[in-house]
């Protein structure tokens, strides 16, 4: 059931009903509701996961309960002990057979004989996020910043939220879990702006996202017979589907959380916008990334502070590396992330790193020159680095670049009928980005100062153009991490 | 909470009757399929793929054999024999006696293209239209539009082709397309390439599929006579059935035994115009319907006496 479909609309009304009517500002009555329908989403995707959510989540609940009432040493004890598990189940769920196939070619490409058999796991849905969710807690009640619930639902809920479980945003427990324990009163205005996000989340993903996976995944299934100009064309347009498909996504779970009265963590601001690969990572799955830079890269660039620049380097290209592993098991998603890291060397030495400037736009709204060719350039290095992170293996990658540089048939015509259609919507929605780029989410102000009926005549559009432009439906490029 | 509910009564108001009519819109323009799940259950009917779906026409058994027979065949990819189909034909069956039913077989739809020719789960009609749609006789059908509509909207308003009608007896008429003998062959090559290089080489003789061909003859018994089809095929299309099973009339022997009779038609090849090498062109449809429908005829006087 993806958050999209008429399924899940069918499913959140009848949620939403007996959340507002019945239940109405009865909190423990409420989160019974919504962890009850958590574990109803997350069975329809794969029930035989159920048992492993529910033992974390108890297993980590009493963790935080020991950490918070035990002595320091035995409270470090069990935060390690906590952290160790969720890394665990991590490694043992998404890594195991990755690091067993890699070993295994290395002993036999070194001439030592390793047939090494992989298991049969099946990799439980959203387990990159929850683990995260269930590490973080742990750690930010061993730090003292927040308090050990001691409502198990309340727990549960932040762990298994429907909404975010799948494919985030990782919420953190000191944003989250005080908006479960409150009594949760119904805000007009966060529901309407929940279903303004729904909506341009859904104009993101079903008339942009998944238009353009049917054209980059022809591409990409069929490398040596394309020309350079087409796959030039793809990795744009395959950045672009990335970031509708995944923004689109987190549009659509932070307006449902809305809707149901919460404020889930934002997860991109703008980032095509950005001026160079520091502000991009600033901008781009901020949940994640501000997760592992509190968990990893600041104790490491505390660690290497003795380094000075170096250490710098260092820890975020080790940051960089774990960011683009923990997308999957592959070697090309840690070349993804080293790829990154090494982009980061140029503006630490320069001192680009260490500057935030607010983006500044012309009287006619545009931004200026210089800002214009630093946003190209962002656009063009993230473009090169979302082609390794799409490649299946090195051999792939290496095709794909070849065929790029190839010059000879460099402008064979290729067919472009299918995805012609979608380019003006791009457009449309660069433009209505950059024009609103200083608020939470692109619609979320446009037209505020409108008539309300002409206000209705633009979602009735936007409604009319995901009816009439919707492509087959695509899975969610982050459901699969 | 009464200003919300308000609103949101006003706003989504215009979307849902724009989305209830198009329900009323749909027509046999739309898709190949639409039309044959909102009619009433059927006391006859003709199934098989997309040979008996462009070739057999309800019209004519209707004028020799005075009965309304219901064409409820699909393509070779929606509808082989299996249980899909099965569970299906038995949807749009009323479960009135005295049906006739025209079952048209070839050795596509009892073979599957999977590694294992009899695993069920990888079907090739798994998910498809007859799978997904388990309301086969109303109007509008919201199920069948969101389930395999899903992406083309827009074919609703702005039809994909021009060539293609349903039918609301359930026959599919291709019209308008060149039937000079250059775009014959081109069609027909095309379609014998597609059959000889991608469909042959992985096709497999399924018992499953023959079981389930078994199943649906001998469910249909019940509510009245069943005879077994082969249609007419292009020359070069019959080599291509040949090499993928030499021996097909003796594997639906056993079929044929509780049927009340088959017909192999192929043996009459050369008198009839394809379109592509596999599908008749509807005059040649009309001829092989009226053979058909004789032969049941004097099928029937003979089982009488």
């Amino acid at each position: 059931m993806t958050i999209n479909s008429l399924n899940f609309l069918l499913f959140f009304v009848v949620i939403y009903f007996f959340y507002n009517f019945p239940l109405r500002e009865k909190t423990t009555a409420q989160n019974w509701l919504l962890l009850i329908s958590s574990y109803i989403f997350y069975g329809i995707a794969n029930w035989k996961m159920i048992p492993l959510l529910l033992c974390s989540t108890l297993i980590f609940y009493i963790l935080g309960i020991l950490i918070s009432t035990s002595s320091e040493k035995k409270s470090s004890l069990f935060t390690t002990t906590g952290v160790v598990a969720g890394i665990g189940l991590l490694l043992y769920f998404k890594y195991l057979n990755f690091f067993i196939e890699s070993f295994s070619t290395l002993f036999n490409s070194i001439g030592l004989k390793a047939n090494w058999g992989t298991f049969n796991i099946i990799l439980p849905l959203g387990i990159s996020f929850f683990t995260f969710r269930l590490i973080s807690y742990i750690i930010e009640t061993y730090r003292g910043k927040i308090e050990p619930t001691r409502d198990f639902v309340v727990f549960a809920n932040y762990i298994a939220f429907f909404p975010t479980i799948i494919s985030g945003p990782i919420d953190r427990p000191n944003n989250f879990i005080p908006q479960l324990e409150k009594k949760r009163t119904f805000n007009y205005n966060l529901t309407v702006d929940g279903f303004r996000q729904i909506l341009w989340g859904m104009f993101k993903k079903m008339v942009i996202a998944d238009n353009l996976a049917i054209f980059i995944n022809n591409t990409w299934s069929d490398i040596p017979n394309q020309s350079g100009s087409t796959l030039i064309i793809t990795s744009i347009l395959y950045s672009i589907q990335m970031y509708t498909d995944f923004s689109g996504y987190s549009d659509m779970a932070i307006g449902v959380g809305k809707i149901l009265g919460f404020r889930i963590t934002k997860n991109f601001n703008y980032p095509f916008f950005a001026r160079n690969v520091a502000e991009y990572w600033r901008n781009w799955h901020i949940s994640l990334t501000s997760w592992l830079t509190d968990y990893v890269f600041m104790p490491l660039n505390v660690k290497f502070r003795n380094l000075g620049k170096q250490g710098l380097i260092l820890a975020i290209v080790i940051n960089m590396v774990i960011v683009g592993l923990w997308h999957g098991a592959n070697w090309t998603y840690g070349a993804f992330g080293l790829y990154h890291g090494l982009l980061f060397i140029p503006l630490i030495i320069s001192g680009a790193f260490f500057k935030k400037k607010k983006l500044k736009t012309t009287k006619l709204g545009l931004p200026t020159l210089n800002d214009f060719f630093k946003i190209l350039g962002t656009f063009t290095l993230v473009t090169i680095g979302l082609i390794i992170f799409r490649s299946e293996n090195i051999h792939q990658l290496n095709n794909y670049i070849s065929g790029l540089l190839n010059l000879t048939d460099f402008f064979t015509t290729t067919d472009y009928s299918k995805i012609k259609p979608i380019i003006p919507f791009i457009l449309i929605m660069f433009i209505i980005e950059w024009r609103k780029k200083d608020s939470e989410f692109a619609l979320s102000s446009l037209g505020r100062e409108w008539h309300f009926s002409l206000r209705w005549i633009m979602y009735y559009m936007i409604l009319f153009s995901i009816f009439w432009l919707s492509g087959k439906e695509q899975q969610f490029i982050y459901f699969q991490f | 909470m009464k200003n919300l509910i308000k609103k949101v009564f006003f706003f989504s108001t215009p979307p849902i009757i724009a989305l209830i009519s198009i329900g009323f819109i749909v027509d046999g323009t739309t898709d190949a399929f639409y039309i044959r799940f909102t009619t009433p259950k059927q006391q006859s009917l003709i199934l098989g793929t997309s040979r008996a779906a462009q070739a057999l026409q309800p019209i004519v058994f209707k004028k020799v054999l005075k009965k309304d027979i219901y064409n409820y065949s699909f393509t070779g990819t929606q509808s082989p024999f299996g249980k899909i189909y099965y569970e299906s034909i038995k949807q749009k069956h009323n479960k009135a006696k005295n049906g006739i039913f025209i079952i048209a077989i070839d050795p596509w739809s009892i073979s599957s293209q999977c590694e294992n020719p009899n695993d069920l789960s990888s079907f090739r009609e798994n998910n498809l239209c007859l799978d997904n749609t388990y309301l086969v006789d109303i109007k509008p059908n919201y199920q069948y539009l969101y389930k395999n509509l899903e992406g083309k909207y827009k074919d609703i308003f702005i039809p994909p082709t021009n060539y293609m009608y349903l039918h609301t007896d359930g026959w599919l008429e291709i019209k308008d397309l060149a039937m000079d003998s250059l775009s014959i062959l081109r069609r027909t090559d095309v379609k014998i390439n597609t059959y000889r290089n991608e469909m042959l080489p992985k096709s497999k003789f399924s018992t499953t599929r023959l079981l389930y061909l078994k199943k649906t003859v001998s469910y249909l018994k019940e509510f009245g006579e069943v005879y077994l089809v082969r249609i007419p095929i292009h020359d070069r299309m019959m080599q291509i059935e040949n090499d993928l099973m030499p021996n097909f009339n003796i594997k639906i022997k056993e079929v044929q035994a509780i049927s009340n009779g088959y017909i192999d038609l192929t043996t009459r090849n050369g008198e009839f115009k394809y379109l592509d090498g596999t599908h008749l062109h509807q005059d040649s449809g009309k001829k092989v319907s009226i053979i058909l429908a004789n032969w049941i005829k004097n099928q029937q006087k003979k089982n009488k006496y």
